[in-house]
C-alpha cells in the first residue's frame, strides 16, 4: 500500500496520539503539553482522542461459542476433503460420503440376499419329477 | 508447547497443534471480528474462517512476527472482504448487538452466592455497549481497524504496522483520526460521555 508523503498536520496528529499513548518521553510530553494549552484546537482533538480511547477500553472482551473449536475442527475437515490431519489422528479415520456408504450396503444386503436364496433353494432338494408318458419314453436298447 | 514447536507440528499438519493454536488465540481472534463487524454470527464465521486458512497456508507463514500477530492480519482482511460484501448486499449490521445472547457476550452465568449487578446498570452497560458499536460500525473499515487494533485489542504500534502494512506514522496519524472520528459518531448516536 503507498503511503502519502506525511504533512505539517500527519506529524501533529501523530504527536498527539503519541501524547495520548504514553508513548513520548517525559521531556517530550511536557513540551507538547505546553504547547497544548495554547493551542485550544489542537487541546479539544486530544480531549476527543482520548474519549474515544476511553469509550473502547470500556468495552469487555467478547467470548467466541462454546463449541467454536469443534465447529472450527469440523469446517477444516469439510474444507480439506481430507487432505489434512493423518487418518490415524482422527479416531473415525477417513469418513465415508453418504453416498459411497448407501452403494456399499445396497451391495451387502443383495449378496446376503442372494446368498439365503442360494442356501434356500438347496435345502427345498431338486423340483418335483414330470411324470413322462410311456410313449414319449425312450425305447430300451435291443440287448 | 512453545511457539516454535507449535509451528513445526502445524506444518505437519498435526491435528492437535491446530487444536492448541485455536484454542490459545479464539477469544482475540473472536473479539477482533465482532468489534470490526458488529454481529455475533458473522463474527463467528469469519473467525472460523481465520484458523482453517491460517492452517491451510501454514506453509508460508515465515515467522517473521509471532502467528498471533499473522492470525490477525489473516483475521483483519477476512474482516474487511466481508464488510465490502455485506455493503454490496445492503447489509451493514445484522444483527443488533443488544440481541446477542449472554453466551456469545463472553458473560458467565450467574451462580449462587455471585452478587447480581442492578438491572438498572446493566441496562445502561449494554445500550453504552451498543452505542459505542454503533458508533464504530459507522465508520470507515480502515478507520476501524485502527481502533480496534490499538483501543479494543492493545497492540503495539510495531505489530499494528505489520497487520495492516503503513509506516508507523501514518499508523499513529489515522489513529488520531479515527479517535476523533469515533468520538464524533459516538455524540452523533446521542452518546453522552461519561465523567
Amino acid at each position: 500500500m503507498m503511503t502519502p508523503t506525511p504533512t505539517a498536520a500527519d506529524a501533529r496528529a501523530a504527536r498527539l496520539t503519541e501524547l495520548l499513548d504514553g508513548a513520548l518521553s517525559d521531556a517530550d510530553a511536557r513540551e507538547l503539553e505546553a504547547l497544548l494549552a495554547e493551542d485550544a484546537e489542537a487541546a479539544d482533538e486530544l480531549a476527543a482522542a482520548r474519549e474515544a480511547h476511553d469509550l473502547l477500553g470500556a468495552l469487555a472482551p467478547k467470548a467466541p461459542p462454546r463449541d467454536f473449536v469443534r465447529k472450527v475442527q469440523r469446517r477444516l475437515r469439510r474444507r480439506s476433503g481430507g487432505r489434512f490431519f493423518h487418518p490415524a489422528q482422527s479416531p473415525m479415520g477417513a469418513k465415508l460420503s453418504v453416498e459411497v456408504f448407501s452403494v456399499i450396503a445396497v451391495v451387502v444386503m443383495a449378496a446376503c440376499w442372494m446368498f439365503l436364496e442360494a442356501e434356500r433353494r438347496a435345502q427345498a432338494g431338486p423340483g418335483p419329477l414330470v411324470e413322462v408318458p410311456a410313449e414319449q419314453r425312450p425305447a430300451p436298447k435291443a440287448p | 508447547m512453545d511457539e516454535k514447536q507449535l509451528i513445526r507440528r502445524l506444518k505437519r499438519r498435526d491435528e492437535r497443534a491446530f487444536t492448541a493454536l485455536v484454542v490459545q488465540h479464539q477469544g482475540q481472534i473472536y473479539n477482533l471480528c465482532f468489534r470490526m463487524l458488529g454481529n455475533a454470527a458473522e463474527a463467528e464465521d469469519v473467525a472460523q474462517d481465520t484458523f482453517v486458512k491460517a492452517f491451510k497456508a501454514i506453509d508460508r507463514f515465515r515467522g517473521d512476527s509471532q502467528i498471533g500477530t499473522w492470525l490477525y492480519r489473516i483475521a483483519i482482511n477476512l474482516c474487511k472482504n466481508r464488510l465490502k460484501y455485506l455493503g454490496r448486499r445492503g447489509r451493514g449490521r445484522t444483527q443488533d448487538v443488544a440481541d446477542v445472547p449472554e453466551q456469545a457476550w463472553g458473560e458467565r452465568p450467574p451462580t449462587v452466592g455471585d452478587a447480581l449487578p442492578r438491572p438498572d446498570r446493566v441496562l445502561e452497560g449494554r445500550q453504552a455497549e451498543r452505542r459505542i458499536q454503533a458508533a464504530l460500525d459507522a465508520l470507515d473499515p480502515e478507520f476501524r481497524e485502527l481502533l480496534v487494533l490499538r483501543d479494543v485489542q492493545s497492540l503495539s504500534y510495531a505489530e499494528m504496522v505489520h497487520i495492516t502494512g503503513l509506516a508507523e506514522g501514518t499508523v499513529k496519524s489515522r489513529l488520531h483520526r479515527a479517535r476523533n472520528a469515533l468520538r464524533r459518531a459516538y455524540e452523533a448516536l446521542g452518546g453522552e460521555l461519561s465523567e
